[in-house]
């Protein structure tokens, strides 16, 4: 190693300078040269820092620190080192400068790098020279045109450092020339322009690396034309190196295409990010469309579900509703934003040199498409938390992550999908093996193991009754195995129903689609329950196929009638809950009789189809009553003639032998609803054709189950004659020997009387169907049913009226307390002997029935009044124009008396103007004295009472006895009816204390309005006028206005 | 629609919660609902019934005895049926509701 070289200065061991050309300052060794030393390096930087001149100069060196990272080593001298070169060689490294760090490593010398060298020359101030940087040999900005051509053609240059001159070269001649055109037109100098042609603007161009540590970059300063002038634009710059780049030297141009290109490309740049800013207008007025749009709909959703919540009486709030107001603020910020945006891009764009038009012409080619299809900012979020909140409202949260997951797996994130869902566990399928197969299976291996635990537990229990707890009972290890194996199952059969709906997720169809998929398994679990404890109860031989059969039977049916049969009797038997009366009966009385026809099919749709007959009867009852209530004039032939061709509608769809019963039925039923209309000649005639014989038959356990009132009816019909007398021979029913004139008195006889129950001790058993229950104990096994319920109808009727007329003493010692027959206590005697005759007991519809006033306190057993004409009679006042006052205090006293205290609490009585204070004549006693019978009037009244109050809500009231409850309610005030009218016309509602279903309360006020209309203010109620004195003078009313005509 | 079933429908999906769902569901469910309660009902008459009425009752099935005699026979093995269904219907929604605590596990 030639050390004079190394340092580059004279040295008397050295050799000499002229031995070599003096170095240019700046000069590059040769690449020839294996090595640049440091000393060269710092040359060179010590030239470029301008701290020295070493261009002429060749100046002593006095010594050479070179300091390391955390050490130096400092040579004493020169001399020293000269003497030593070790020394100095010890710590200095030979690297070649353009060498990578990495090889450097790889020529195995120590990796250390100097950060620094000082250099002392001669007499003259050390000089620190840093040499952690890399060594840079670009040109020095001051360094002329010429020098740079010189070194860039100097063969011993580096082919690198050529590249970099000459780069630098071209790009100065290019400068040239451009400043040259454009100060002919003006502009600045040459050189200024030169400085001027640099970009100023920050552009992101990849800049050659050489440039990038470039030092002097640190050391440019800025003229001051650069300072004053405008830089030229790089549109301007463009357009210059475009013109001259034709008439430039050959190797200047590359330097100009590179800067043309480099133009172009910000050009380019400037163009796309123009066109990026105006995709993105579009994208904000497309999302200020939607989110208005959205805004919109959500309000106007919001308001629809407050109005169905109203509709529905739910709570004004809720999880959805709230859900769907985040979403419409969160609409409204949206908005905001993209109104926002759209204002900022659109300045910018025009910045960009954009113009308004060009903003026009894009938002007028942005597709209603495009802004459809992706959803706005958040949108996303906000329809998972509103699928979220429906899944809420369920309140299943294996299958609200469901929901979520669809909405993520819609929204096309299948990552967050997988967060989202619930991990399903690998599902092994035996082969063949379905999905719903495999969950059928574990759902009854769960249910198995469940009930068999539970059994175990509860067998358990009877020794160690702490077992008996839920938590323990569902501790079994295998039991949970099982359980979260049907679970996991379901969890993957849901999710594949689930994938089904992909097509349609909308939130209703999910919300039902979860609804149904949740209360659909629970029944799946508790059908699965029945059957495996019908299997552990080891049910077999008739029993299991009863069981089986009834199964079976049910199963195919169709889909209409399971609804209506699962309607009825799950419903029915709810509201026994509720009332303990009403439409939960017929369905109790069905569901036994169901069960006892269990054991065969034929069985069951038999029970089913009567039942069914008994339901569609009453849908032609409800048909008739809309067409026949209009139906206001004409002869009664007229009527019966208009009520055949009204059921003549019904022979499509039902038999002939049901359609003749209905017809006589409907005769019946309507002649006497409309009596008030009609009056009493009207009406007799129309119980003649509606009672004629042929028209009586057995009705069945349709009539059973259709209407108790039906069977009242039938059994006061076989009670008339066409003439309207009371006679044996025009009953249909078999009559006894007895005649009911003969006043048989209580218990003659009786032994000879089959089935007569001389007195019955009531048992647990017969409280829950009443006296009707022990009458159809007491009858023969093999009566046909029609006759059954005909005959215990009538008993009934007899023993009401005469228990009515029995002290409250007599009541309870005959088996009644309280006077109510369908209230029987367990424990108690029924004395049947005491209240009916033999020729009652056993013809029962031909016996003459006592009415309400009858002797209060008189022993019925004491025989049955042979004319009733006496107690139309009693308590009537003088067929006088005015009412005496003492008829008026004698009514009320009689309400004060016999109506409940609280019927006159709350209610305001004759706030209706059908009352009236004073009771209007009552025209009765005239009426029977001018010759009508009083048998006909009787049976008018009765039938008119009954008709009153049939409603269709009555009507399916199985035991219900019109007869019995008119008689019971003889001391309602009409003033109390016609008030509750009111009150449920005003409030939906009524005092239910007053003894009468509303729908009565209704018929009686239809029925008061309407003899109002026909016979005119004598036929208002008073307002203290009961229920019976009332209907009685409108039926003389009747009678009197027929007779009148 | 009958007026006495439309309500009895009505209360049915009034205590299910079925208003939200489609007709033919609601009728699908419903019919479901029936045929669960009437299972029900069957094992829970028999285990009324005890091992004794149990056997009377599959004599009066093997002599095939009319409706009219099974009634009376559940009437006197059953006093008080109105309250006993009730019983079987309260059971049935009691059991609904742990079945969806199952499931919600």
């Amino acid at each position: 190693m030639n050390f004079s070289k190394l340092f580059g200065g004279e040295h008397p061991s050295a050799k000499k300078p002229e031995e070599k050309p003096a170095e240019k300052p700046g000069t590059i060794p040769h690449p020839s040269d294996e090595r640049i030393t440091f000393f060269e390096t710092t040359q060179a930087r010590v030239a470029g820092e301008g701290g020295l001149a070493l261009k002429s100069q060749k100046p002593k060196v006095a010594s050479a620190v070179v300091t390391f990272s955390n050490f130096e080593v400092k040579s004493p001298s020169l001399d020293a080192a000269m003497s030593k070169p070790q020394v100095l060689h010890s710590s200095a490294f030979h690297i070649k400068p353009t060498m990578p760090e990495s090889s450097v490593g790889a020529t195995s010398q120590p990796i250390v790098k100097p950060t620094s060298m000082t250099v002392k020359i001669g007499e003259s101030a050390s000089v620190k020279v840093p040499v952690d940087k890399p060594a840079n040999f670009a040109p020095h900005q001051e360094e002329d045109l010429s020098a740079l051509i010189s070194r860039a053609e100097d063969p011993n240059t580096p082919a690198h450092v050529r590249a970099i001159l000459h780069s630098d070269i071209i790009e100065r001649q290019s400068r040239a020339s451009t400043v040259a055109d454009v100060s002919a037109l003006g502009g600045p100098s040459e050189e200024e322009s030169l400085q001027a042609a640099v970009p100023q603007e920050e552009v992101p161009v990849d800049k050659p690396s050489e440039q990038v540590g470039n030092p002097f970059d640190e050391e440019k300063e800025t003229s001051e034309v650069e300072q004053l002038s405008e830089p030229l634009t790089d549109e301007q710059k463009l357009v210059a190196l475009v013109e001259n780049i034709k008439t430039a030297p050959v190797k200047e141009r590359p330097a100009m295409l590179r800067e043309i290109a480099r133009l172009k490309r910000t050009e380019k740049e400037k163009e796309e990010r123009k066109e990026a800013i105006g995709n993105k207008i579009m994208r904000s007025s497309g999302d200020a469309a939607k989110a208005r749009a959205q805004k919109e709909t959500l309000e106007a959703r919001i308001e629809a579900e407050k109005q169905t919540r109203k509709e529905k009486q739910q709570p004004e709030t809720g999880a959805f509703l709230t859900k769907l107001e985040k979403r419409l603020s969160d609409a409204v910020n949206t908005l905001s934003r993209a109104e926002q945006s759209y204002k900022d891009l659109t300045a910018e764009y025009l910045a960009l040199g954009g113009t308004q038009d060009e903003i026009e012409a894009l938002l007028a080619s942005n597709t209603d498409e495009e802004s459809v299809e992706k959803p706005l900012v958040g949108e996303d979020d906000a329809r998972k938390e509103e699928l979220e909140a429906i899944a809420e409202e369920v309140a299943d949260p294996i299958l609200g992550a469901m929901v979520a997951g669809l909405a993520v797996e819609g929204l096309g994130e299948g990552s967050e999908k997988e967060a989202v869902l619930l991990p399903v566990e690998q599902i092994d399928l035996e082969q063949g093996e379905s999905l719903e197969q495999a969950l059928e299976k574990a759902r009854r291996a769960y249910v198995q193991a469940d009930v068999a635990n539970r059994d175990k537990i509860e067998r358990l229990s009877l020794h160690f009754p702490w077992l008996k707890n839920e938590k323990d009972v569902q501790k079994n290890p295998d039991l949970i195995q099982l359980k979260e194996s049907y679970l996991n199952l379901r969890r993957t059969y849901q999710k594949q129903e689930l994938e089904k709906l992909k097509s349609t997720p909308k939130e209703q169809d999910l919300k039902q689609f979860l609804f149904e998929n949740h209360f659909g398994e629970a029944l799946n679990l508790d059908n699965e329950y029945q059957s495996v404890l019908q299997e552990t109860r080891g049910l077999g031989g008739k029993i299991l196929s009863a069981y089986e059969g009834m199964g079976n039977w049910y199963n195919g049916l169709s889909l209409k009638k399971k609804a209506a049969i699962g309607a009825t009797l799950f419903a029915g038997s709810l509201a026994l809950g509720a009332t303990g009366l009403g439409i939960g009966v017929p369905a109790i009385v069905w569901l036994r009789r169901f069960m006892a026809g269990s054991g065969s099919a034929m069985k069951l749709d038999a029970i089913t189809e009567k039942w069914q007959e008994g339901a569609n009867a009453k849908r032609t009852e409800q048909e008739l009553r809309a067409k026949i209530e209009k139906f206001r004039e004409g002869t009664p032939q007229e009527f019966e003639s208009e009520i055949m061709r009204i059921l003549g509608d019904f022979e499509k769809d039902t038999d002939q032998e049901l359609l003749r019963r209905r017809k006589s039925r409907a005769k019946r039923k309507w002649g006497s609803r409309l009596a008030g209309a009609f009056g009493g000649v009207a009406i007799s005639e129309l119980v003649a054709h509606g009672f004629a014989p042929e028209t009586v038959e057995a009705a069945g356990i349709a009539s059973a189950t259709d209407t108790g009132v039906e069977q009242d009816m039938q059994t006061a019909a076989v009670s008339s004659s066409p003439e309207g007398v009371v006679s044996p021979e025009n009953a249909s029913l078999p009559a006894g020997d007895a005649s009911p004139e003969a006043g048989v008195a209580a218990g003659a006889g009786i032994e000879s009387v089959a089935g007569f129950p001389r007195d019955y001790v009531v048992t647990a058993n017969d409280g829950g169907r009443g006296l009707w229950g022990v009458l159809e104990k007491s009858l023969p096994a093999g009566m046909p049913e029609a006759d059954r319920v005909d005959r215990i109808t009538a008993l009934e009727k007899i023993i009401a009226a005469k228990v009515a007329n029995l002290s409250p003493e007599l009541q309870a010692e005959y088996g009644f307390r309280g006077g109510d027959i369908n209230v029987i206590q367990p424990g108690s005697t029924i004395q049947f002997d005491k209240l009916l005759t033999p020729e009652e007991w056993q013809n029962p519809a031909s016996a003459s029935i006592p009415m309400a006033e009858t002797n209060v306190g008189t022993p019925a057993v004491e025989g049955v009044p042979s004319r009733i004409d006496e107690h139309f009679l009693d308590g009537l006042p003088a067929d006088t124009e005015t009412v005496a006052e003492t008829t008026v205090e004698g009514v009320t006293q009689e309400v004060q008396d016999g109506a409940p205290e609280n019927l006159l609490e709350g209610v305001e009585i004759g706030s209706s103007n059908l009352v009236v204070e004073e009771i209007p004549v009552d025209p009765t006693r005239s009426v029977l004295e001018s010759g009508v019978d009083s048998n006909t009037f009787r049976e008018s009244l009765q039938n008119f009472r009954i008709g009153v109050l049939t409603t269709p809500e009555t009507a399916n009231w199985l035991k219900y006895n019109p007869v019995g409850h008119a008689f019971e309610m003889k001391s309602v005030p009409m003033g109390e009816i016609i008030a509750a009218h009111e009150s449920i016309v005003l409030n939906g509602t009524y005092d239910t204390a007053l003894p009468f279903h509303q729908s009565q309360i209704e018929k009686l006020h239809e029925m008061t309005a309407e003899a109002v209309k026909t016979y005119g203010d004598s036929a208002r109620p008073g307002r203290l006028e009961t229920f019976e004195t009332y209907t009685r003078r409108l039926i003389a009313l009747g009678f009197q206005n027929a007779s009148k005509n | 629609m009958n007026q006495v079933l439309e309500q009895h429908r009505q209360e049915l999906i009034e205590t299910f919660g079925l208003e939200d769902v489609a007709k033919d569901k609601q009728d699908e469910l419903i019919g479901r609902i029936g045929e669960v309660f009437l299972k029900r009902l069957f094992l829970a008459t028999i285990d009324k019934l005890g091992d004794k009425g149990a056997r009377e009752y599959e004599e009066l099935l093997d002599k095939e005895a009319s409706v009219e005699e099974m009634e009376a026979f559940f009437e006197e093995k059953i006093p008080n049926y109105p309250v006993f269904v009730r019983g079987v219907v309260t059971e049935f929604r009691k059991d609904m509701d742990k079945h969806m605590e199952v499931l919600n596990a």
